[in-house]
């Protein structure tokens, strides 16, 4: 087939205008939110299930791939066509199908973004759990892609813990539905597989989502801590004494000196670690599990501790942790975000080590962490300009992986692998390990044309697909 | 593949090699590791995963079937698996691999006792948020892999909401890690989902690592006595719109009860009891006894009674005895809806109201989850195929599905084990990569045999 | 296509400088509304900054048509630079530059080049060429022309847009006022009225408000000889043109005696208070430019800065409010119209949802890519409508016409109204 036919062939199926071919047009969609270009030969919109199932049947006779595509803001090169092929978006399945809070559930298109989705359900006093940092702009989709998490990840887990069931498309066409509304669905958890696939198993075109009751009442608190290791031990302290906070985030001095350029939040500049607890539930007891909490920061040498009284008093102190990554932007408009694990009790030491790394490398990190599940993002900035510069940063990337495989942890908590830590998996699973995540693919897609060449560490024999 | 005589001794001959003499079981004790009234060929406990993947890779090598048995609380839980294999039982694999308080996190060998991890955890006031029924039995290995669960799912969510990581030993013979120790990981494929409900047909859990949480600093529970169901259910309805956090809102009929819990709280036989548990800051349970209670009462209770301490205790200690034991003088059957919770009345009240039979209720209610046990006089079996064809219907009405757990061999051969879904062709294609020799608890391969 | 000049270099260096800050993070999807309406990539500030990043690197050329498209169709509502991204990227700037240089290989059409050259700075034959709209529309020979399909000579946009056009005032607001002017008796205060176009010729009402208003408040009002403030020839690249025209406008501000120079029209005021950074490598001007750029405020920022008369009758009403991109971003001023409204009796104040979301009507927007107006245009008019509001109240003509059009298309029982209107109603109802 010629790439005219196949423009036709499209167009016949999802309609002219959703079929993007021109040159400006696949410029556009080269990239994500990582540094990588990878041009696909086509973009498609497909409008609903159907429409998507006879894009899958054309790229399955013609030995195509596939690449799906939500908001393309992921942090690991999940959304780049490193093959060409065809890249389908979700652009224009972005209903809210069924909003059903009786039974604690909403069926959702991939394309509706999550920050509009959560301001759909707060009127009805119901919210959706997982609010990764990238809510106002990343997909549902996209975040079922990579099993995004957010900060309240502690007490309530991640997308995965919130997604019932799943209308997908395979690799042949084929349209089933995984999991459902209701609970223990029988045989495989295949939503569950499908989750943090990052779209290589196949396009999803509906979902089924958990709601909850919003909390009755929350408590924020802001804490200044003169040693990273303070924090951490504060931290660990508090759950130690049985509270589960619903979020614990943490900023380091480079960060917290790059808000106070950016917001004037009336942070110190000297400040080694910034820590913001949030108490949800019922308002019974958390005055004193508050106070319980500043009793402990205090045991850990807190320098000043704060508690908001009112919504805006609770925005004020958020603003800052909000505002980080923006903050660091202005300072440093290209920087590296890194993504590892560790156990929490190791945080504060691992982000020591992280400004060691940095120091080695001559290069300047700052740290956003969410603490209670030990999940931290350094951001290591740069001057793109400056070869040497973007290799060192490169370097320490690499080295801050390592460390948090080292400190008992894992390569990747929210951005997934894509193809940036694809040759990193071997630092956490072995071959056998490996050998058992190729089974299930192969049993998704046996020509290997979805999203091909993600996530698993590239084999030597790599088959080569195109238009 | 069956064995013959001489192979299954050569068989048995390989399998002491791996696991020592004195681990596999004789011939005369097999009937320890029977389901459906057959016993096994062979059975044999392993110590740790390289002996349990070594036996894998016997299996593998002479084409063997293999039945992973935990605890052998679930081994008769429908479809009917024949015994035409090797058991490979992980009792002996036990042991505590690593407490990590201070990370809320424990790893333990698939073959502990649930009841043994909890009371291990509770030195440390920590707890493990699954609560099978079976759980003085049952082991963590087959907690996982039946994805077992218990009152407390309503809060707590189930297996896949709790489990880090695992170590599974596959049908090639390798031990292989799924997951990590850390709450955040997206690396590489998310395997545990697949692990966990797989029923022993993908390979062997050996270890599984847990989240944890601090045991509560009080709880309570609130018992109602309902004159009817509609009311237990309104009422349930209730607690899930309100800002309470309960972690259980079980409704329980009559005939459901242990006759200790009948007399606690003077059940007359047309009544239903409402179990909610509120676990937390001490402000926080008072709260939510006396919403609780005032709720009950708006909803038409007969009686409330608020339970603390021991009497908690042994209020939960006593639920686990619902539904422990079929009846074994007549035929019955218990099946399991999984229901909207809108629609958990229509479907508990269409199961209580089965003609020709005796029916008993136990329900998850905030889950949507109703089990029943339907009985009939003995030599009306056929009643029983008809409750469950009547059930599914009914269950599928109410946008879900039931599953007949245990029936009478007879019985349930003519029943529809598994409800219609279009996903059943790629999980076959799991099973197949996973397992392409097909010897792993075939006949639990998910929609059934092809 | 012309050589490399000086200008060429200074110009892309100084995209370069632009485009690098840009790590596609994607956060602009949050705001731009191009985005919202098409879900495509070279809609939003991200691929409109690749894309310049590409003409740079030499992948794709200005002059490409799809080029110009990705550009022209930026509202330059300033949501995502000024708002949502977090390096502050100048998306509005970088497209800005990108035109003007387009503007420079191609060159200028002649229709745009008399308009912004020769007829904006003169303001008799700007009021005649209104004239003759007003003529063809009351003559009924511009629906002729329309129903005849001659419109469509001026392109395909401006056919379509045009019954969106208010019907032109018999009058401008220039003739009106003068027999209004008059002395205020307990004067505190003394202002500048600069009357953009649009108010002139579309919509003298808002003037006769806006007088009214400011002496309800002891105010007393000049109102300066100016020409068009400027901001339409930048638009399209010419900057020389609207140089020109500032200079025209400073000539007639510079040094009056007024506490302010206030104007009812978000692009005007916001645009003045620019005059500095037009002008500051003019050394004739740069100064005068800068005083008067400092002395520019919209009409609610001067009265709520200001010991506003609360002598007000009930104006029984719901309004909800839309905040015209060159106010609410570009001069920072929202809560001042609000505070304006909320203080009314008898007025039921109803907030929409995205308020600060650029309408659709940028200017000409409507002529040069109506289609895409229009779907900017529904989603404001589907929040809008969603509050039940009988006035939708702004603070922008521009915003008027856009949103008037938008009221007539779907039919709404929902009128448009300059939030001045609004107080001047309240202050005729004592």
């Amino acid at each position: 087939m010629t790439r005219e036919q196949l423009i036709e062939e499209l167009a016949r199926i999802v309609g002219k205008e959703d079929v993007l071919h021109s040159r400006r047009d696949l410029l556009v969609y080269e990239y994500d939110s990582t540094p990588d270009l990878f041009q696909p030969d086509v973009v498609v919109f497909p409008a609903n299930a159907a429409e998507a199932s006879a894009v899958m049947k054309l790229a399955a006779r013609e030995g195509l791939t596939v690449v799906p595509r939500g908001a393309g803001t992921n942090l690991s090169g999940g959304t780049l066509a490193l093959k060409g092929g065809i890249v389908m978006g979700c652009s224009r399945m972005t209903r809210v199908l069924e909003v059903d809070p009786g039974n604690e559930r909403v069926v959702v298109e991939p394309g509706v973004v999550n920050l509009d989705l959560q301001n759909m359900l707060a009127p009805l006093g119901y919210l959706y759990a997982p609010d990764p940092a990238s809510q106002k702009v990343s997909t549902l989709g996209g975040n079922i892609g990579e099993n995004s998490g957010g900060p309240h990840c502690l007490k309530y887990g991640v997308t995965t813990n919130h997604v019932y069931g799943l209308e997908v498309v395979l690799h042949d066409g084929e349209v089933i539905h995984t999991g459902g509304p209701c609970e223990d669905n029988p045989g495989y958890d295949l939503t569950g597989a499908i989750v943090g696939s990052e779209g290589t198993f196949g396009f999803v075109t509906s979902m089924t989502l958990r709601l909850m009751r919003v909390p009755e009442s929350i408590k924020t608190m802001l804490a200044i801590f003169d040693s990273l290791e303070d924090s951490g031990n504060a931290v660990s302290d508090i759950i130690a004494d049985g509270i589960v906070p619903a979020t614990l985030e943490i900023m380091d001095r480079i960060v917290t000196w790059a808000v106070e350029e950016s917001y004037h939040s009336g942070y110190p500049l000297d400040a080694e670690g910034i820590l913001i607890i949030e108490l949800d539930g019922l308002k019974d007891g958390q005055d004193r599990q508050a106070e319980r909490i500043v009793e402990i920061c205090k045991k850990n040498h807190v320098r000043d501790i704060k508690i908001a009284q009112s919504d805006a008093e609770r925005a004020a102190l958020w603003a800052g942790r909000k505002g980080a990554f923006g903050a660091v932007a202005r300072v440093s408009p290209m920087y590296s975000v890194q993504d590892g694990t560790v156990p929490r009790t190791r945080l504060a030491e691992t982000m020591m080590k992280v400004v060691a790394i940095a120091e080695r490398h001559n290069v300047k990190v700052g740290t956003v962490a969410h603490a209670g599940d030990g999940n931290l993002h350094p951001l290591i900035m740069y001057n793109p300009k400056d070869a040497e510069e973007v290799k060192r940063v490169h370097e320490a990337g690499k080295e801050i992986l390592k460390l948090c495989v080292e400190m008992g942890g894992t390569l990747t908590g929210e951005h997934g692998i894509g193809i940036e830590k694809q040759d990193s998996m071997p630092l956490v699973f072995s071959d056998d390990d490996v050998a058992v995540m190729r089974r299930v693919k192969r049993a998704f897609d046996p020509s290997n044309r979805l999203n091909p060449d993600k996530i698993l560490p590239r084999e030597k024999a790599a088959e080569g697909v195109g238009v | 593949m069956t064995l013959t005589e001489r192979s299954l001794e050569a068989t048995r001959t390989r399998l002491a090699e791996i696991v020592g003499a004195e681990n596999v079981v004789p011939g005369d004790r097999l009937s320890a590791y029977s389901a459906f009234g057959e016993k096994p060929v062979a059975a044999v406990l392993p110590a740790d995963e390289g002996e349990a993947a070594e036996v894998a890779r016997l299996a593998d090598a002479e084409g063997v079937t293999v039945i992973v048995w935990g605890g052998g609380t679930k081994q008769s839980i429908l479809p009917v698996q024949p015994r035409d294999g090797i058991v490979l039982c992980m009792a002996r694999m036990n042991s505590t691999i690593e407490l990590d308080a201070a990370n809320l996190t424990v790893t333990v060998g698939a073959g502990k006792v649930m009841d043994d991890l909890q009371r291990e955890l509770a030195q440390a006031r920590l707890f493990l948020p699954l609560d099978p029924v079976d759980s003085a039995r049952s082991t963590v290995g087959g907690t996982l892999a039946t994805n077992s669960s218990g009152p407390n799912r309503l809060l707590y969510r189930t297996a896949r909401d709790m489990v880090l990581g695992m170590r599974v030993a596959t049908p090639q013979g390798t031990v292989v890690r799924v997951g990590g120790k850390t709450v955040k990981d997206v690396a590489g494929y998310d395997m545990k989902k697949l692990y966990i409900g797989s029923w022993g047909t993908l390979g062997a859990i050996t270890a599984a690592t847990f989240r944890l949480l601090p045991i509560a600093e009080a709880s309570a529970t609130v018992a109602i006595a309902f004159p009817d169901l509609g009311q237990a259910c309104a009422m349930v309805s209730a607690v899930l719109a309100s800002f309470m956090r309960p972690s259980t809102a079980d409704i329980l009929s009559h005939a459901a009860l242990p006759a200790s819990m009948r007399s606690s709280f003077d059940l007359k036989p047309s009544e239903y009891l409402l179990l909610v548990q509120a676990e937390g800051a001490v402000e926080a349970v008072e709260r939510q006894k006396r919403e609780l209670a005032e709720l009950a009462g708006r909803n038409g209770a007969r009686e409330i009674f608020t339970l603390d301490g021991a009497d908690e205790k042994e209020l939960w200690r006593q639920r686990k005895e619902v539904f422990a034991r079929m009846p074994e003088e007549r035929p019955a059957m218990l099946i399991k809806g999984s229901v909207l919770l809108k629609k958990v009345y229509d479907f508990a009240g269409g199961l209580m109201g089965l003609q020709g039979v005796e029916t008993a209720l136990a329900a998850h209610a905030g889950n949507g989850i109703v089990y029943g046990l339907v009985a009939a006089e003995p030599g009306q079996g056929e009643r029983l195929v008809a409750a469950a064809d009547r059930l599914q219907q009914l269950a599928a009405d109410c946008g879900g599905f039931a599953l007949p757990l245990k029936a009478p061999r007879l019985e349930a051969g003519k029943m529809r084990i598994w409800p219609p879904r279009d996903d059943y062709g790629l999980m076959r294609k799991i099973k197949a990569e996973l397992d392409p020799g097909n010897l792993w608890s075939p006949a639990r391969v998910p929609g059934g045999r092809a | 296509m012309a050589t490399a000049t000086s200008e060429d270099e200074k110009t892309m260096s100084a995209l370069a400088e632009l485009v690098e800050k840009c790590n596609r993070c994607g956060f602009c999807q949050a705001g731009c509304p191009t985005y919202k309406v098409t879900g495509l990539e070279w809609q939003v500030s991200r691929g409109r900054v690749a894309l310049v990043r590409d003409i740079l690197d030499g992948r794709v050329a200005l002059l490409e048509e799809e080029i110009q498209e990705a550009l022209g169709t930026c509202l330059r509502c300033g949501a995502c630079s000024m708002v949502h991204c977090p390096a502050q990227v100048q998306t509005p700037e970088i497209v800005d530059k990108a035109i003007e240089e387009l503007v420079r290989l191609k060159g200028q059409p002649w229709v745009q080049r008399v308009i912004f050259r020769n007829l904006l700075p003169n303001r008799g034959l700007l009021d005649a060429a209104g004239r003759v709209v007003w003529l063809g529309q009351i003559t009924g020979a511009q629906a002729a022309a329309k129903g005849l399909g001659l419109t469509k000579v001026l392109g395909n946009d401006v056919h379509r847009a045009q019954d969106g056009l208010p019907r032109v005032p018999s009058k401008t607001a220039r003739q009106i006022l003068p027999t209004m002017m008059r002395s205020v008796p307990n004067r505190q205060y003394r202002v500048a009225y600069f009357i953009g176009c649009a108010t002139n010729q579309l919509y003298p009402q808002v003037a006769e408000a806006m007088v009214r208003v400011l002496f309800a408040n002891n105010t007393e009002v000049l109102v300066p000889e100016v020409v068009d403030c400027g901001k339409p020839p930048t638009v399209y690249g010419d900057f020389e043109a609207a140089r020109n025209l500032a200079r025209k406008n400073i000539d007639a501000m510079y040094g009056l005696d007024v506490d302010a120079i206030v104007t009812d029209c978000a692009t005007c005021g916001s645009f003045i208070k620019e005059y500095g950074e037009l002008l500051a490598e003019d050394p004739l001007y740069a100064d005068k430019a800068k005083a008067v750029s400092a002395k520019m405020k919209d009409i609610s920022e001067f009265l709520t800065g200001i010991q506003l008369n609360d002598q007000m009758g009930d104006v029984k009403s719901k309004i909800t409010y839309h905040d015209p991109c060159h106010l609410v971003r570009f001069q920072k001023v929202s809560a001042q119209p609000r505070k304006l409204l909320k203080s009314i009796p008898g007025l039921e104040f109803k907030e929409m949802a995205e308020a600060d979301m650029c309408c659709g009507g940028a200017g000409s927007f409507s002529l040069t890519h109506y289609d895409l107006s229009q779907q900017v245009l529904s989603r404001k008019m589907g929040n809008a409508s969603r509050t039940s509001a009988n006035y939708l109240a702004t603070g922008c003509p521009a915003c008027m016409m856009q949103l008037s059009a938008g009221v007539k298309r779907d039919g709404l029982e929902m009128q448009v109204i300059h939030t001045v209107q609004l107080l001047d109603r309240a202050y005729s109802a004592r």
